[in-house]
């Protein structure tokens, strides 16, 4: 019966084991360590499974040691935006170059310009040409030191064309003079690029025209120096970001990067500010949490000290005796809104358009997302030249009135009104509010507003296509520096087919543009604001391009251990950051 | 036998050409673009040069299967090509750091539900309907009724919120591993179980189990030499998938978890559009499965040699 029992068995034990190590060798052979390393799959195997065994995971068993734990989802899957200063786009990645790089200036709590890496700077008389002088005890982390050519080279390295980003990210950039033709190739010579080193200290900007605000754009990590010699050396693959091979500028230098899992930071002792203040802590590790469950866990277990709260915990962390003591809040430079396509009938009618606006209760959608906005009734957010809170009083929510203004435009009662839809990308917070606001048209003007939320990728090229095209879209807009100008240039490419992604928007209006471009070289306060005023008024109001809804406020955890944490209307700067011991 | 085998090996290949330009046309005909380039919001920061120069990068210019062919032919040589979303990174590189943390993961907790799975099985059968088998089943069915996501929230209440015994995120440290594994672990080992069982209760009933115990062989011998070689061919029709499954990554376990393997940068890669590694994650995925049911295959005529391929 049993003729070779051993024999099978040991046989089948043989298949089991061989299976399952050609299961982790095929693994290891699609995916060889080494590039090109395909026919040696054995020995990949042996150090792949080594690897995640090695990574040194911040034991807290350390002694005494005075860790920060961050955490920044956008750094899953993120190669090199949260390191190099070139690629730098979006609050996310900015807190992370600011760890590490100093540029011209910095932000204190009232988002005033402060001088970073320059002492100091000044104008020529209409605030085109801008010299800043630099402070002589620049030093790389690694001790050498920096001078006004390593900035020059930088600069022109973050606006050229070949960066590894792909392109450059240049929208804080191309307010210098020559950097749009640069970076499009139209003048490949980087010394058309309007930055120069005039002596080891001093630097200068000549700029496309005057822009006052110049040194509040500094503060971008765009400005920052970057190490010239690591980048010819490692450039290619984004290796120079790598720990290694990085230099850096700024208070913290970059000591270890597991991928996908955690970054971690120590103080530099080459930054000018190292000896001002002895380093609050020793080290700062910024994980990559993309669960908002899993992040609130790990706060509430000590594995995070700061967390931003997800709007749906709100209500739980504010009725939590301890936890509402570490709630920090502060308001965003961040406008949502509805834009709207003037080109498309019957909302070429501004009758209908203002009717739109005036029809949403926004202190209602306030309530709606657990308080975690303002009513916006303009597009410029609080605290910026232009925001005033009596500038469009028309934009009350007034019901009485917006049935008049939609029974004017041809459809009392909301009769004979197309079918219209808002397109935006699916959040909880998104349903919620545009279910309101569906409400609200269905009731105040009888309109019925379709939702047609989706994935973001999926949400543009539903756009492109015509029958898709959707009437109402949302879209925010958060500000890259606290000027005004960001805010409203943005909202002038609006006007320009070419520099839209959807030209069939198709808005025309003869002032905005040139409201926004006179105030942009208005030195005077005074006047910027009044211009700015104007320009924001007719485009929510006069001739609308959106509907703004809210401003955003940030809500984050900070656990009492964490001090000096400079907060404003950008986020928080870690420069000068403590733990209590 | 081996004939058997290469034929199987080439139609394997047949099929992950034909899945290739499946999955290509299909993540091709998804709307939407990578880079971010139709997000309304990078409206005002992408130029029109910048978006023609990225589109050019990265041969999204080229037509559709002129793009397929591409990617085909840097394929089969070991260049799975740029990622999208991981920026200037091939995606070869990628896979090599995240698939060892899954397939540790996936193999650890594998081993773990087919043994103590099949382990559990041959104990209710062997004491069924007793205290003992209606524990085990209901182990089994718990295992596989209770969804990750509640066990996973669940552990995470109770080992790290209040008895702090265990941290949330992470990976590569014993303490970190335990939760993961155990909810990756559950619903495959009571598959496994129930799956045992029935088989083992099937076997029992037959003929030459009643031979064995009528000349005298102990009951250990019966139940490990007869009847648990001869149940277990549906307890490994079911293992090879479930291997195959579970070295590719557990979505749910990696994400709340935050361990950085391989079906988190998969899900990254969809979201992101990211072509090429949506690709190589297919065929990959594809390439386990199908070695897998060969591996299982291949094991039945070694478990019962009454099977036989010629």
């Amino acid at each position: 019966m049993n003729a070779k029992p051993i024999s099978r068995r040991s046989f089948l034990a043989l298949t089991a084991l061989t299976t399952t190590s050609a299961l982790v060798a095929c693994t290891q052979a699609a995916t060889p360590a080494a590039p090109q390393a395909t026919g040696a799959p054995a020995a990949a195997t042996s150090a792949a499974t080594e690897a995640p065994t090695t990574a040194p995971t911040s034991a807290p068993a350390a002694v005494q040691e005075r860790v920060l734990y961050l955490n920044s989802p956008a750094f899953y899957g993120d190669p090199g935006g949260g390191t190099d200063p070139g690629c730098s786009g979006g609050m996310n990645t900015v807190f992370a170059n600011q760890l590490m790089f100093s540029a011209l200036t910095y932000f204190d709590e009232k988002m005033q310009p402060q001088p970073d890496s320059a002492e100091s700077w000044k104008p020529n008389s209409d605030s085109s040409v801008w010299t800043f002088t630099l402070r002589k005890d620049l030093k790389w982390s690694n001790g050498q030191p920096i001078t006004a050519k390593d900035f020059e080279w930088s600069i022109k390295r973050n606006a050229s064309p070949d960066i590894s980003c792909g392109g450059g990210i240049i929208y804080m950039l191309d307010i210098i003079k020559g950097v749009t033709d640069y970076v499009g190739k139209k003048n490949t010579d980087p010394n058309s690029v309007g930055v120069k080193a005039l002596d080891d200290y001093t630097l200068q900007f000549t700029l496309n025209g005057p822009a006052a605000y110049f040194p509040v754009m500094v503060e971008y990590p765009n400005y920052a120096p970057v190490p010239q010699q690591a980048i010819k050396d490692f450039g290619k693959d984004t290796q120079w970001t790598q720990p290694q091979h990085v230099l850096s500028n700024g208070p913290f230098k970059l000591v270890e990067w597991v991928r996908d899992d955690h970054m971690t930071y120590v103080p530099n002792q080459y930054w000018f500010g190292y000896s001002d203040k002895k380093p609050g802590l020793d080290k700062i590790v910024v994980k990559m949490i993309k669960n908002t469950a899993t992040a609130v866990a790990a706060y509430e277990t000590g594995e995070l000290d700061v967390l931003e709260v997800p709007t749906g915990e709100l209500p739980r962390i504010t009725a939590d005796p301890v936890e509402s003591k570490q709630m920090v809040k502060f308001a965003k430079l961040l406008t949502q809104y509805m834009q709207i396509r003037p080109g498309t009938k019957p909302f070429d009618d501004i009758r209908v358009r203002n009717a739109l606006a005036i029809a949403i209760d926004r202190e209602s959608i306030a309530k709606v997302l657990n308080n975690t906005v303002v009513p916006a009734y303009q597009v410029l957010a609080p605290g910026m030249l232009g925001h005033d809170d009596n500038l469009i009083p028309e934009m009350a929510y007034s019901p009485d009135k917006a049935r008049k203004l939609l029974a004017d435009a041809g459809f009392p009662g909301g009769q004979g009104f197309p079918k219209f839809w808002i397109n935006s990308n699916t959040t909880d917070d998104y349903q919620n509010m545009f279910e309101a606001i569906s409400a609200m048209y269905k009731d105040v003007l009888g309109l019925n507003m379709e939702l047609a939320l989706m994935d973001p990728g999926a949400r543009g090229a539903w756009a492109d296509q015509t029958p898709f095209r959707p009437h109402l879209w949302r879209e925010m807009w958060g500000m890259d520096f606290p000027d005004s100008h960001n805010t409203m240039n943005f909202m002038a490419s609006k006007l320009n087919p070419n520099t839209t992604i959807h030209p069939e928007y198709n808005w025309k209006d003869n002032k905005f543009g040139p409201l926004v471009k006179q105030a942009a070289q208005e030195v005077d306060p005074q006047k910027r604001a009044d211009l700015y005023k104007q320009a924001d008024r007719i485009g929510c109001w006069e001739n609308p391009i959106i509907i703004p809804i809210y401003y955003a406020i940030s809500e984050l955890l900070i656990k009492p251990r964490v001090t000096d944490a400079i907060i404003n209307g950008m986020g928080i700067t870690y420069r000068n950051i403590a733990i209590k011991a | 036998m081996w004939q058997y085998i290469a034929r199987r090996i080439i139609q394997a290949f047949i099929t992950l050409l034909v899945l290739s330009v499946l999955t290509f046309a299909i993540s091709k005909l998804t709307p939407g673009n990578p880079l971010g380039l139709d997000d309304p919001e990078n409206a005002a920061k992408i130029t029109p040069e910048m978006r023609k120069q990225l589109l050019e990068h990265y041969n999204l210019d080229k037509p559709i299967p002129v793009q397929y062919v591409l990617w085909f032919t840097h394929f089969i040589r070991g260049d799975f090509g740029l990622s999208l979303v991981y920026r200037n990174e091939h995606v070869q590189n990628i896979l090599a750091r995240a698939w060892p943390i899954s397939a540790e993961l996936g193999l650890t907790a594998a081993t773990l539900a087919i043994t103590l799975g099949t382990i559990l099985g041959v104990i209710a059968a062997v004491y069924r309907n007793t205290i003992v088998d209606y524990l085990s089943m209901l182990i089994a069915v718990a295992g596989v009724a209770i969804p990750s996501f509640v066990l996973a929230i669940g552990l995470i209440l109770l080992f790290s919120l209040t008895l702090h015994w265990l941290p949330v995120t992470g990976w590569g440290t014993p303490d970190r591993a335990i939760m993961p594994i155990f909810v990756l672990m559950l619903g495959p080992l009571a598959t496994t179980a129930r799956f045992t069982r029935a088989s083992m209760l099937e076997v029992i009933k037959q003929d030459y189990v009643r031979t064995a115990r009528a000349k005298g062989l102990p009951e250990r011998m019966v139940i490990t030499r007869h009847v648990l070689r001869n149940a277990l061919i549906p307890v490994i029709t079911v293992a090879g998938p479930t291997i195959a499954s579970m070295v590719t990554g557990s979505v749910f376990v990696e994400g709340i978890f935050t361990i950085p393997g391989v079906a988190n940068a998969f899900v990254n890669a969809i979201g992101g559009r990211d072509y090429p590694m949506i690709m190589a994650q297919t065929i990959i995925f594809g390439g386990l499965v199908i070695l897998a049911n060969l591996a299982v295959d291949v094991l039945y005529g070694v478990i019962d040699p009454r099977i036989r391929y010629s």
